[in-house]
């Protein structure tokens, strides 16, 4: 009985030494990547980042692609797919960062290594995000650096996920710090986009007639609510939002932008980073940090012209 | 229980307002165990209405009563009616094709033992309930295997299994083989024996002499009189349903044609590879040539080919010596062929549209402004025209076919293919469904379309209709032309005549006695 | 006698219950309106009916092509996929230096041709509607990414931006490009010859081509002017937002205009049905947006008020009709 135990344990460890082995003669060929939407140019960047990397370490790799569209049944499968494909290592960007796990357990089973950019995923090897809590923070804090600490303030929050969720509280923070700062609505809803945002916003300033500012949780959410601003005439709104989307830059550049800050995530930078991690794991080699938080930057109309965009890489 | 004295139903006093417009207006019924009482009336006159009422599925205005074993029972509530053994036999048979007779005599209170269907059980206990009735066919045949008889008196034994002792037959013969009506009589009779209460609404005479004690009739939602067996002549009748007296019902005005006159129509060796097997004939201008058969002879799917609403494998159709063969309705219409289909609400008429769209439907691209856009004041006059042509009774231009009476209602659809200018004109069953009042009407209106040159077309099932309106009859068996009788001062065609030939007795023109022969004297 | 005032009864009763089918959901709209505005005081000033005009002013583009489709006894669901593909493409177009005003006919015939494609699998190789529209539904969506390139394009500089964020004589364009679509699908449904065969083969088709009408052409129309007009709908939207993305723009647009057909009291039998009660639909879901938004109603619950009040609605109507059905 006793024996029996010692050998298993020696054999596993023994295929554990062998799997090192192997795998640091093998190289990187395969890397699959799911992101929650491939039609938002942050994730298109993320992509690249990623892609970029794994090229940096062989010319030849296969890098796959594929968007979940915030369908967890879809990046479930999707995961499946790259688990029957053979991957070396699965970039997630998980569209539910509880939900995800069962999946997440299949592919480490599988011997793949999973890296969680974004958004955390449970299980993840290697997780790299944007500090979601300090966008909001940031955003919002500008917001009342600017109303020198009083006014009426609403925040347009997106569909309920982890990263917005958290801005929403890191904004709700500040503001509730703030004794000066009224905020007048934090319940509607801009499904995270443009049309959205706009619609919402139509809504906030008919019946708000003293609005000063407005946060959206992201970017396309902020533009609608320019847009809105634009056709009410409130060109003295301060509206902020989070991403440092393309276009939101090139507002802030136009200078006369009524997004005044956007606090700026580096979807580049995070997934190269989450992709170098979990290379290292993949070696066998075991990385320093394996959970990395980036702070974000405050993009103003002042240092808008330095800023590397998503799209320039 | 049963008290000879007391009639098996009573109805007091019945009244119906839709919108302010009275359906009924205090009309009573009674109803005695063991009789068949006949219900008739012209189509509106609040047959419907009055039976809806007794099955409940319609409540009366306030003072209406309806009493069964001198008992009054709730009314506007189906459940109820039910329970008090009173059933009607829709026209529209709601059997499942799909299971067995004893499962459709059954159904909604199958038999089951925990939840599972106990198909022994219903299958023993159909047995006696069809035995009544006296059928041929066993409990656990498929209804689909059924004849349309047959069902109908599966329908008799679902009522029967749930106690019904008022049973209401909505025309049941409309659609029945004459062999099949004869059953259908002698089911009747064994109801009678056994105490049953039997309503018998029905436009044909012939089954009014035969089966009903009393008969009541109705008039414009009004009760005009119960008539005893004794009193019940044809005349009487029709003068009850129509207020007025019918002296001469089919009137031949147009002279008979002769093969003297052009052809109009010819058609030759038409086949559609299935039903339909190599029909040739000619029609000649003014002339009514009526088609005779049986129900699935192929009748309707001829007149279905020369219309090209089907397509033909085989054969030519000439209008005026030119050869047309029309390959979709849209061609037959531009080359003159018209064609009235015998199903008109599934076929012809647009029922939530206007009177004046679904007469103006086939032709307002004719006189279309630029090409697309209606003109409207053409439509209107039209539609003015055919009202007044063809008497239909309407309160407005306005208003939807799918409200009118059926008799109004083919009216609109003939005005439809009269106003396409037609050359030939084909008709379906042309007074099916329809009232006495409109059924002369129409019978005039063909006249009349002979008298100006067109060429006509019936396909009937009622022989008197066909020997009434037609100068020359071909009788079609198994989609072949099989005799044609034609029709001469001294010598009118006889109902024996198309009988013989259309039953496969005899091919040739000589005219045998068929063995069976339903008379259908309509008036 | 007794019949005359009986018919003059009845005639009166006839006509108002006639009106009173026409104004269908009017009433409803009428309340809701009044509801919103006392309590919040600010629905009924012109600024906020002005947006609610133009919020609403996509969907009722959309729905009127919907309408044509339902009275054929058919469905579209492909509206909001082709408008995101037309909307792609205008704003593509709309790049072109010194061509961008190009992006207009583009976007539009973009959702012709692809409704046209619709229509000519419906009427010529008889596919049943729902399984060709569903397939286009995604399809369509596909082709609206693949021309995307998969991410938002946005142009600050739309040339057509008047369209979505102009105003004449105080009314946005939105609206006044919407109220043109309801007219003319009024004409076209009203006072042409096309328009009587849709309402005849939407009420029975084999009648229909019994009676020589064109089926194929009806069905043909009832397709690519749905397309059509959510090309339309898609420069709108693209105008509106200077921006279009294929994976997001539209997304469920179809069911706000199939919502808006049936509070507008037209059947999903086909062959009953007017532009003007889709007109009324459309506004009652763009004022119950607004006034919830307007009331502070959180998100979640906005969601499950609307959805009721179309229920409610549309089964008010029905209970309403049926009590006039005679026989």
């Amino acid at each position: 009985m006793f024996n029996k135990i010692t050998t298993i344990i020696l054999s596993s460890a023994l295929i554990a030494t062998s799997g090192v082995a192997a795998a640091q003669e093998k190289k990187l060929e395969n890397v699959g990547i799911s992101v929650a939407l491939l039609g938002n140019p942050y994730f298109v960047a993320t992509v690249k980042g990623v892609t970029n990397a794994a090229k940096k370490i062989n010319p030849n790799v296969k890098v796959t692609s594929v968007s979940a569209d915030y369908d967890l049944n879809k990046q479930v499968s999707q995961i499946d797919n790259f688990i029957a494909k053979g991957v070396d290592i699965i970039m997630l960007n998980a569209v539910d960062e509880k939900a995800i796990a069962p999946a997440v357990l299949r592919a480490k089973n599988a011997g793949i290594t999973v890296a969680a950019f974004d958004v955390s995923a449970p299980g993840a090897e290697v997780t790299v995000m944007t500090d979601n809590k300090a966008a909001g923070r940031k955003a919002c804090q500008y917001i009342v650096d600017t109303l020198k600490g009083e006014g009426n303030v609403a925040i347009i929050k997106g569909p309920s996920s982890s990263s917005l969720n958290d801005r929403f509280e890191g904004c709700s923070e500040v503001f509730s710090n703030t004794a000066g700062i009224n905020v007048v609505s934090k319940d509607q809803n801009g499904q995270g986009s443009r049309d959205g945002g706009l619609n919402v916003m139509q809504g906030l300033l008919t019946r708000y007639d003293n609005l000063d500012a407005v946060f959206a949780a992201n970017d396309p959410m902020a533009q609608g609510a320019q847009l809105a601003a634009r056709q009410f005439n409130r060109s003295k709104l301060i509206i902020t939002g989070v991403d440092g989307a393309p276009d939101t830059v090139q507002s802030l550049k136009s200078g006369n932008s009524l997004i005044k800050a956007t606090a700026s995530q580096d979807p580049y930078g995070m997934s190269e980073k989450a992709l170098n991690l979990a290379y290292q794991l993949f070696e066998g080699k075991e990385p320093q940090e394996k959970t990395i938080l980036l702070d974000p930057q405050l993009i103003t109309e002042n240092n808008a012209n330095d800023y590397i965009g998503w799209d320039d890489h | 229980m049963y008290e000879p004295n007391i009639p098996l139903l009573k109805m007091n006093h019945i009244s119906k307002t839709f919108d302010g417009i009275k359906a009924l207006q205090d009309v009573s019924l009674t109803a005695w165990s063991g009789e068949v009482h006949a219900l008739m009336g012209e189509n509106g006159a609040g047959k419907s209405t009055l039976m809806k009422i007794l099955s409940g599925a319609l409540t009366p205005d306030k003072g209406g009563e309806i009493l069964v074993d001198g008992q009054t029972i709730p009314t506007g509530n189906t459940r109820a009616s039910r329970s008090y053994g009173i059933a009607v036999i829709y026209q529209e048979l709601s059997l499942s094709p799909n299971l067995s007779v004893a499962q459709n005599i059954f159904l909604g209170v199958e038999k089951s033992r925990g939840g599972v269907i106990n198909r022994k059980a219903m299958l023993a206990s159909a047995k006696p309930v069809l035995d009544r009735l006296g059928v041929s066919f066993e409990p656990d045949a498929l209804v689909r295997n059924l004849s349309l008889g047959e069902c109908q008196l599966v329908e008799i034994a679902r009522a029967l299994s749930l106690d019904a002792r008022i049973i209401v037959m909505d025309e049941p013969t409309t659609s029945l083989s004459g062999r099949e009506t004869e059953k259908l009589f002698e089911v009747i009779a064994r109801l009678k024996t056994q105490g049953i209460a039997v309503i018998y609404i029905s436009h044909r005479m012939e089954e009014i002499y035969r089966l009903s004690d009393r008969c009541t009739v109705l008039r414009d939602g009004t009760y005009v009189g119960t008539l005893d067996k004794n009193e019940i002549n044809a005349e009487r009748l029709v003068t009850m349903m129509v207020g007025r007296d019918i002296s001469s019902f089919y009137k031949k005005e147009h002279k008979a044609s002769d093969s003297s006159r052009d052809i109009v129509l010819s058609v030759d060796d038409l086949s559609d590879g299935k039903l339909v097997k190599g029909c040739s004939f000619q029609v000649h201008r003014g002339e009514v040539l009526g088609i005779s058969g049986l129900v699935g002879s192929g009748r309707t799917e001829l007149l279905r080919l020369i219309y090209g609403a089907d397509t033909a494998v085989r054969g030519n159709v000439h209008v005026e010596g030119e050869n047309v063969s029309p390959k979709s309705p849209r061609e037959a219409l531009h080359k003159g062929i018209v064609y009235l289909t015998e199903d008109r609400k599934g076929l012809g008429l647009f029922l939530d549209m206007t009177i004046s769209d679904n007469v103006n439907v086939m032709v307002s691209i004719r006189d279309a402004i630029l090409g697309g856009i209606r003109h409207f004041s053409m439509a209107s006059q039209r539609t003015d025209r055919a009202i007044k042509n063809l008497a239909i009774r309407t309160l407005s231009i306005k208003q939807k076919v799918g409200s009118l009476s059926g008799g109004n209602q083919q009216k609109v659809l003939l005005a439809r293919l009269l106003e396409a200018n037609p050359k030939v004109i084909l008709l379906d069953e042309p007074t099916r469904g329809v009232d006495i009042g409109a059924k002369s009407e129409i019978y005039k209106l063909i006249d009349e379309l002979a008298s100006h040159g067109l060429a006509i077309v019936v396909v009937s099932s009622e022989l008197p209709e066909i020997i009434g309106i037609a100068d020359r009859c071909l009788v079609m068996s198994e989609g072949e032309i099989v005799g044609e009788v034609t029709a001469t001062s001294e010598h009118p065609i006889t109902q024996e005549a198309l009988m013989t030939l259309s039953t496969g007795l005899n091919r040739s023109n000589t005219v045998h006695k068929a063995s069976e022969v339903i008379q259908e004297n309509l008036i | 006698m007794t019949s005359t005032p009986l018919r003059d009864q009845s005639r009166v009763a006839t006509r108002m219950r006639s009106t009173f089918v026409a104004l269908g959901m009017l009433p409803v709209l009428i309340l809701l309106a009044i509801a919103f505005q006392l309590m919040t005081g600010k629905f009924l000033t012109g600024n906020n009916l002005s947006i609610v005009m133009q919020q609403a002013s996509i969907n009722i583009v959309l729905a009127a092509g919907m309408t044509f489709v339902i009275l054929t006894a058919g469905i579209d669901l492909s509206v909001g996929s082709i408008l995101a593909a037309s909307a792609i493409v205008a704003v593509k177009i709309s790049l072109w230096p010194g061509l961008g005003l190009l992006g207009i006919p583009a976007g539009i015939l973009t959702g012709l041709a692809f409704g046209l494609f619709n229509g000519v699998l419906i009427s010529f190789l008889r596919l049943p509607p729902f399984i060709v529209t569903l397939g286009a539904l995604t399809a369509v969506r596909g082709m609206a990414r693949l021309m995307g390139d998969d991410t938002t394009i946005f142009n600050p500089d739309l040339p057509f931006a008047f369209i979505g964020n102009g105003n004449i004589l105080g009314v946005p364009c939105l609206a006044i490009i919407a109220m043109v679509v309801v007219l003319l699908s009024w004409f076209i449904l009203r006072a042409t010859v096309l328009g009587t065969w849709i309402y005849a083969t939407g009420g029975n088709q084999e009648a229909a081509r019994l009676a020589g009408i064109k089926v194929w052409l009806v069905l043909l129309f009832a397709y690519g002017i749905s397309g059509l007009f959510a090309g339309l709908g898609g420069v709108m939207s693209s105008a509106r937002l200077y921006a279009a993305n294929g994976l997001q723009l539209g997304q469920s647009n179809e069911l706000d205009a199939i919502a808006a057909v049936i509070l507008g009291g037209t059947s999903l039998v086909g062959g009953v049905g007017s532009i003007w009660g889709t007109l009324v639909g459309a506004l009652i879901i763009a004022v119950l947006s607004n006034g919830l938004i307007l009331m502070g109603v959180s998100d979640i619950w906005q969601f499950i008020i609307k959805g009721l009040v179309i229920i409610v609605a549309v089964a008010l109507d029905r209970y309403r009709m049926k009590g006039g059905a005679r026989t």
